[in-house]
């Protein structure tokens, strides 16, 4: 006998991501899930927003997922800002369930602001939400202006999508023309940055966009 | 490369279902694969085959259906079906249109 069931595979981790959810509006906190590839300039972005946060009286805390090292919680730690290293071992996302006890052991009650650092991968974060309540995107330059057709998903489910090492472009052939038209196809609602996170040029612009987003507290599922 | 992740995910929605159908041998799995979420589905497989030797499901037998995506236009309710992630509706050109199909990976159904 058939029985259709409908059962969708992430029911366990979205249980889970459910609790970190009722857990981060207890205390009103925002959460942002970074995803990019590896070395697109995650950890120099957090670096980079994290003084404008403070600066406009947010607390801000840091969920580092990494396969190994602490390499990254070390340089957040240097800005004085709670921060927990998560290493996954030969995991390639953050799970639910790896972030759900991390997430306990922060002073929830002085973070005005999550910033979830996922591992360096444009697929497998994708699909394990973590309680966050928006994802944003990164891709640099020198990975080329295709990746938003080649890992569309990520690209599609992201609010923001940043373009980093904005100044890199003179001396790759990536084509800006082309990166946005390949954006308007996957995601013709997504709002782009252009910036350079080891300068922080046009940081500003995406500190004011993250402000006014954390006014509208909805999370955003897949 | 999210395969093996996927696969002990697909286990363990499977131990609560083989629960709620009082726990009955369950001998065919239908997964439905949306291609939007890139599974490669001999990967997949291999992994499922692996995981399942010595539980409950060691005799039962996966079967992967792949599901394109398809997008309805907002503005004139057209619903298109796409080969590649192209956000736009084929009948009035409209970029106002939303993914209905072809995002998710779900178990559909069991055979008991």
């Amino acid at each position: 006998m058939e029985v259709k069931v409908y059962a969708n595979v992430m029911k366990a981790n979205d249980r889970i991501a459910d609790q970190i959810r009722t857990l981060l509006d207890k205390y009103n906190i925002f959460a942002i899930n970074f995803i990019s590839s590896p070395g697109s300039g995650k950890t120099t972005l957090l670096e980079s927003l994290i003084p404008h946060f403070i600066s406009q009286n947010i607390r801000p805390a840091v969920l580092e997922g990494d396969l190994a090292t602490s390499v990254d919680a070390e340089r957040i730690k240097k800005l004085d800002i709670p921060v927990h290293q998560i290493n996954t071992g030969s995991g390639c996302h953050l799970d639910a369930n790896m972030i759900f006890h991390p997430i306990q052991d922060l002073p929830l009650d002085t973070i005005d602001l999550l910033l979830i650092e996922n591992v360096g991968n444009l697929v497998c974060p994708t699909g394990f939400y973590l309680g966050e309540n928006m994802k944003i995107a990164m891709v640099s330059v020198t990975e080329g202006d295709d990746k938003v057709l080649k890992y569309p998903l990520i690209f599609h489910v992201s609010e923001a999508l940043i373009l980093n090492k904005i100044d890199l472009i003179p001396y790759t052939n990536f084509n800006k023309d082309k990166f946005y038209q390949y954006c308007a196809q996957v995601n013709p609602k997504v709002k782009i940055f252009e910036i350079n996170a080891v300068k922080g040029d046009g940081v500003n612009a995406l500190v004011e966009w993250i402000l006014e987003r954390m006014k509208r507290t909805e999370p955003m599922r897949n | 490369m999210h395969e093996l992740a996927l696969s002990k995910s697909i286990m363990h929605t499977l131990d609560s279902i083989r629960q709620e159908q009082g726990n009955k041998r369950i001998k065919k799995v239908t997964i439905n694969l949306g291609a939007l979420q890139h599974v490669v589905p001999d990967s997949l497989k291999f992994y499922l085959d692996l995981l399942k030797e010595k539980t409950p499901f060691e005799e039962s037998e996966f079967q992967l259906k792949e599901t394109p995506i398809k997008i309805k236009c907002q503005s004139c309710g057209h619903v298109t079906e796409i080969p590649e992630m192209i956000m736009i509706c084929d009948s009035c050109q409209s970029r106002n249109v939303e993914v209905i199909e072809g995002m998710d990976v779900f178990i559909e159904s069991v055979e008991i």
